[in-house]
């Protein structure tokens, strides 16, 4: 089964329609970490006491060699904010227990649906997807 | 099952917001481990008390697009654990890969190597862990 993380920013129906407010899904593969703190799509980490940043490989970018440049190794990136400062480990917990849930997933794992108003745990207030391109 | 290693090498509460606190990387992401102490290039210096997990980074993606000149682009992350008894490496690296190839039904995936501020430890032997990543990747 291929499973993927789901991500909706938007809290209306009619704004479910871009990469940043509208739905994402990120195989569960792709994933590379998560960490605490509000990464950027350039790796670069900021302290934040309710950030929990979630990476990925980039939609954007291929294998293959095109034009580099330092860009080229950057990264997805999803910053779940949290309502529970120094807090990322309960959250950690809950979506890997949701990847591994079985035999009656659907392989679709809503980590946060602003339109439904669902979470995957409850101390999730928001996120924000930031999306790596080959420019 | 996906599993997940977890740790936090800060110590106290307040600690835990950046990248000198709590990891969850995917078991599918390890590309070694061993025995001593690997920075980011891959250089593994002499330790009687450490062992190495290395892992792809967080931060940098799996492509080879990257600027020739950007040599982070080469770079891995590390879990450096820091052992209390000396060169009793090879029995805490067999403890964790038992449990990461560990089946039993009430596994949740999550395993919890260390937790420098709940005083959690998978391994008894285990006195702190550090994770050393690359910088920005451009």
């Amino acid at each position: 089964m291929q499973r993927y993380l789901y991500f909706r920013k938007c809290t209306s129906i009619g704004d479910d329609d871009d990469g940043a407010n509208g739905s994402s899904y990120f195989p569960v593969d792709n994933i590379k970490a998560m960490i605490m703190g509000n990464v950027a799509i350039d790796g670069a980490n900021t302290d934040d006491p309710n950030g929990l940043s979630i990476t990925f490989e980039p939609a954007g970018i291929n294998g293959a060699s095109g034009d580099a440049d330092a860009g080229d190794n950057d990264i997805d990136v999803v910053l779940i904010e949290m309502n529970v400062d120094n807090s990322p480990q309960p959250v950690m917990k809950a979506i890997v227990r949701a990847i591994n849930e079985g035999p009656h997933s659907d392989g679709i794992i809503s980590i946060f649906d602003g339109v439904n108003g669902t979470k995957i745990h409850d101390s999730i207030s928001d996120i924000t997807i930031r999306r790596a391109v080959n420019d | 099952m996906k599993k997940f290693i977890h740790v936090n090498e800060a110590t106290s509460a307040a600690a835990v917001n950046d990248e000198e606190s709590s990891y969850c990387f995917p078991v599918s992401s390890i590309k070694a481990i061993g025995t001593g102490a690997m920075g980011a290039t891959g250089a593994v210096t002499n330790s009687n008390t450490k062992f190495y997990i290395a892992l792809k980074p967080y931060n940098i993606n799996s492509t080879t697009a990257g600027a020739a000149s950007n040599v982070l682009g080469d770079n891995i992350d590390i879990i450096s654990v820091t052992l209390t008894t000396n060169n009793n490496q090879q029995a805490a690296i067999n403890k964790l890969i038992r449990k990461i190839n560990s089946s039993r039904a009430t596994e949740d995936g999550f395993i919890d190597l260390f937790d420098g501020v709940t005083g959690v430890k998978f391994i008894d032997d285990i006195s702190a862990v550090e994770v050393i990543t690359s910088a920005a990747n451009s």
